[in-house]
């Protein structure tokens, strides 16, 4: 077996927001085999495709950036690939773009260090984009941004997200409603969620409303490779 | 408007859970313009999203119905009480999953009758609809509302809430109702009209056409047909299997459902005769689908689906004609594409390991075996037809090829039943895995087996030899599950039961007339709903509805059937004869046994000559082209 690998990035758009994770796998599970895409599945006792997601998006959300390794058995055409799938995937969910990994990369999983999400804002009043900017640099100013994040049958965590956001913009407002771009931290050494960061705004910001998932876009994630911080897809042509 | 209650329905979906229930727009979903369709026909399954698409009825006709380009089908099932609470608050009524359309615009709403628990669903859904519960409040401006399945073989409970009953198999009849349907409209006539000229149709049932009085023993005492409805109505069955519709594309559900493959329907009926089995007896005849049309059939869903796993389902595959033949070459076909093949419902007469190893390649993920009696006598009673070498011959090789989990289903409260045959339960579940531990201390695999036990509580059916029968008493119930608590205790066995209070209800229903109509309503206004499910499942509701009615549920539940009387449902026929299934009976308080007519003479049910239909046992015959 050569290695025959192929990193997509993929849309997970309106029409499928609130499928879940594991559905979103056995959706593109089954459209591999309509497609008779040559998926390798793994060794052992209960054998299923080799893919793999960068990370779980939370139901509710909206992507264009969501990355998923396929490793085939045989070597096959990569805007054939991409075709064949786009035409069997079901509305909302599409291949953006794929290429050929060519290194034995590790786990996108583990080389996941951040990822931005467009969000829209829903305000109580009315205000001028420059009164928000003004609004969201003095939230950002705070020495400290401490949040309380609930967990399942375990005590609350209650820590500092400051040191998390690397960027945080407000790109437009239009009446009521303000739309914000951020860069967050992403992967197993820190987690934040764009809705924690929404509602920490809200909390100081009282004419702002708490997040609500459905009015969030992931629209990017980056890896890190060979110490710099780049989108996965551009990690393939080294 | 649509689009108005689209938006609306968009904005509550994510404060709910599941939302994906409630989505539509699967792979395969068939979605027209409304406006451009004569007939709009709603099916709706009075159960949550993941058990009314596991359901394989409803996708034949939904995909049968809407090959027609003067119709269409649009589904709708019960929105769980999150949902409904939501659509409550919103004012939101009941919509379909394509179009999200308004249920109470659509012409006709047919609901699957599969489960007597899920009744006050329907009432629920009717009135998140927006639509009046009895037929007799339901002008023209209305959807006819129509029910079919196998618990329309007694509607009687159902009778003020519906229009029209379809008795049998729905796809042998359902054009010429949309047909009928459709002249009705470009009529302009009346309501009474369209359920007059619907009544002239074989196997349709108008309810609101005969009266029908009982006495306190639940016999019938008045029946009176108007309108010029027939006396007698007869089941309609499709007489070629083979060459009937069914659907090459499956809608691909996104979120996990109850049975998440390609049902293949192999054959439907069982000549098998279990005297307590309602459908070996509705079902009839046994007719099979051909080898060559399901090879073509798997290809086409699969290649539409993408499922892994493909299930030749009917009530007893284990008897299909060369069912090894078919399993394997599907097998070795799919192999390559990780397609595994599944076969439920096997007898352990027939069943061979050999076949189950090859199926479950890797993974051994356990058996489930129906003795369904502790002692041989019980078993004769009820005409199983199987015996305890055959149990412990099968599982003893199950066990030696690695099986370690086995489960065995069995039921309580049977017809001339004692304490004794409880305990034949226990004894039966003991030495099956007592057997189990000593084949694993003699093997490499030293995993514990695990038997787990599965007792449910007999309710007595229409249309079977045990119709006459005396249901269980609560205490009754109650202290058999007790001795069956204390008996099987120990390391490699489980045991579980069902719910007397809800078996208890099944009964009242499965064998209701048309007074348990005002009590359902009744128990529907006090907060039944989901009454299938533990957590929603209220008994004292039930007594008070009943009480309230002015009857009494214990004097309900148990009244004696007359085995000379009339019943409830005798003139709903499913082409068996009563004459037969009297017999029937009087051989099982005989303890006599009645032999399958598929291997042997026939055993005189009636059923082709009352329906003028044939046997058709094709599996076999095609499978060498």
């Amino acid at each position: 077996m050569g290695n025959n690998k192929i990193r997509a990035r993929v849309l997970k758009g309106d029409k499928v927001r609130f499928i879940s994770h594991l559905d979103f796998l056995n959706t593109m599970n089954r459209a591999l085999r309509r497609a008779n895409i040559p998926i390798a599945y793994s060794q052992g006792y209960n054998p299923t495709p080799n893919i793999s997601f960068a990370t779980a998006l939370a139901v509710g959300l909206t992507s264009d950036s969501e990355y998923i390794d396929f490793e085939l058995e045989e070597d096959i055409d990569i805007q054939e690939f991409k075709d064949n799938l786009n035409q069997v995937l079901p509305q909302g969910i599409e291949i953006l773009e794929a290429k050929q990994l060519l290194s034995k990369s590790k786990s996108l999983a583990s080389l996941l260090r951040q990822s931005s999400y467009f969000a829209r804002l829903e305000l109580t009043e009315e205000l001028s984009i420059d009164k928000l900017r003004e609004e969201v640099a003095n939230f950002l100013s705070q020495k400290e941004l401490v949040i309380r994040r609930k967990r399942r049958r375990k005590k609350d965590r209650v820590f500092d997200i400051k040191p998390m956001i690397y960027r945080l913009e407000v790109i437009g407002v239009q009446s009521d409603l303000a739309t914000i771009e951020m860069l967050i931290q992403t992967g197993s050494s820190g987690n934040l969620r764009p809705e924690e960061v929404v509602d920490a705004l809200a909390d100081y910001l009282e004419f702002v409303k708490p997040a609500k998932l459905v009015n969030i876009h992931r629209s990017g994630l980056y890896i890190e490779d060979n110490g710099e911080i780049i989108p996965p897809i551009e990690a393939i042509k080294r | 408007m649509t689009i108005d209650l689209a938006n609306k329905i968009e904005e509550i979906l994510p404060e709910v859970s599941k939302p994906t229930r409630y989505m539509g727009n699967e792979l395969n979903m068939i979605k027209k313009d409304l406006n451009q369709v004569k007939v709009k026909f709603a099916l709706a399954f009075p159960d949550v999203y993941e058990v009314a698409m596991s359901h394989l009825g409803i996708k034949i006709l939904y995909h049968l119905l809407n090959e027609r380009e003067d119709t269409v089908a649009e589904r709708v099932y019960a929105p769980w009480v999150d949902m409904e609470q939501k659509m409550r608050e919103h004012n939101l009524p009941l919509f379909t999953l394509e179009n999200r359309a308004k249920v109470v615009d659509f012409d006709i709403l047919g609901f699957t009758l599969q489960y007597e628990m899920s009744y006050t669903n329907i009432l629920n859904m009717l009135d998140l609809a927006g639509i009046p519960l009895k037929s007799k409040d339901r002008g023209e401006e209305f959807p006819l509302v129509i029910v079919g399945g196998p618990c329309a073989f007694n509607p009687e409970p159902l009778a003020p809430f519906v229009d029209v009953v379809l008795l049998g198999e729905a796809e042998a009849a359902i054009g010429e109702l949309v047909d009928q349907y459709l002249v009705w409209k470009d009529s302009g006539a009346s309501k009474k009209d369209l359920l007059k000229s619907l009544s002239q149709i074989e196997g349709l049932y108008i309810p609101s056409f005969y009266e029908i009085d009982y006495n306190d023993d639940g016999e019938v005492v008045k029946f009176e047909a108007k309108n010029d409805a027939p006396e007698i109505l007869k089941k309609r069955v499709i007489q070629n299997l083979d060459e009937s519709y069914y659907p090459e594309k499956l809608i691909l559900p996104y979120m996990e459902i109850v049975h998440d493959r390609v049902t293949l329907e192999v054959a439907r009926g069982c000549t098998r005769g279990c005297r307590f089995c309602q459908a070996g007896m509705i079902y009839r005849p046994v007719r099979e689908r051909s080898h060559e049309r399901i090879k073509d059939l798997a290809k086409k869903l699969i290649e539409s689906t993408g499922y892994e796993e493909i299930s030749l389902s009917s009530l007893s595959t284990s008897d299909y004609s060369k069912i090894e033949d078919l399993a394997k070459k599907l097998l070795e076909e799919y192999k390559d594409q990780r397609v595994s093949v599944a076969l439920p419902s096997m007898r352990v007469d027939s069943f061979s390991v050999d076949l189950a190893k090859e199926l479950q390649a890797v993974r051994k993920t356990g058996l489930t075996f129906a003795p369904e009696a502790g002692t041989q006598r019980l078993r004769d009673v009820i005409n199983k037809g199987i015996n305890e070498e055959d149990l412990l011959k099968t599982t003893e090789a199950a066990f030696k090829e690695g099986w370690r989990r086995v489960k065995l289903y069995f039921m309580m409260g049977l017809p001339t039943e004692t304490l004794e045959d409880i305990k034949g339960i226990a004894d039966l579940a003991k030495k099956v895995a007592e057997m189990g531990d000593e084949i694993r201390r003699n093997s490499d695999n030293k995993r514990r087996v695990k038997v787990g036990v599965s007792v449910s509580t007999f309710v007595p059916k229409p249309h079977t030899p045990f119709q006459w029968s005396k249901f269980n008493t609560l205490e009754e119930i109650k202290e058999k599950q007790q001795l069956l608590r204390n008996e099987l205790r120990g390391k490699d066995l489980s045991f579980t039961w069902t719910d007397p209070y809800l078996s208890t209800m099944e009964a009242v229903f499965a064998r209701g007339d048309r007074r348990a109509a005002e009590v359902m309503q009744r128990a529907w206004e006090l907060g039944a709903k989901f009454d299938g499910w533990s957590e929603h499942f209220d008994y004292q509701r039930w007594k008070q509805a009943f009480e309230e009615s002015g009857y009494n549920l214990e004097e309900y539940v148990y009244r004696n059937f007359n085995l000379e009387g009339r019943l409830p449902w005798d003139h709903l026929e499913v082409g068996v004869d009563k004459g037969y299934l009297r017999k029937e009976y009087q051989k099982a308080i005989d303890v006599e046994l009645t032999p399958d007519c598929r291997f042997n003479n026939c055993t005189g049910c009636g059923i082709l000559k009352n329906l003028d239909a044939r046997i058709s046992l094709i599996g076999g015959e095609n499978s060498g082209k």
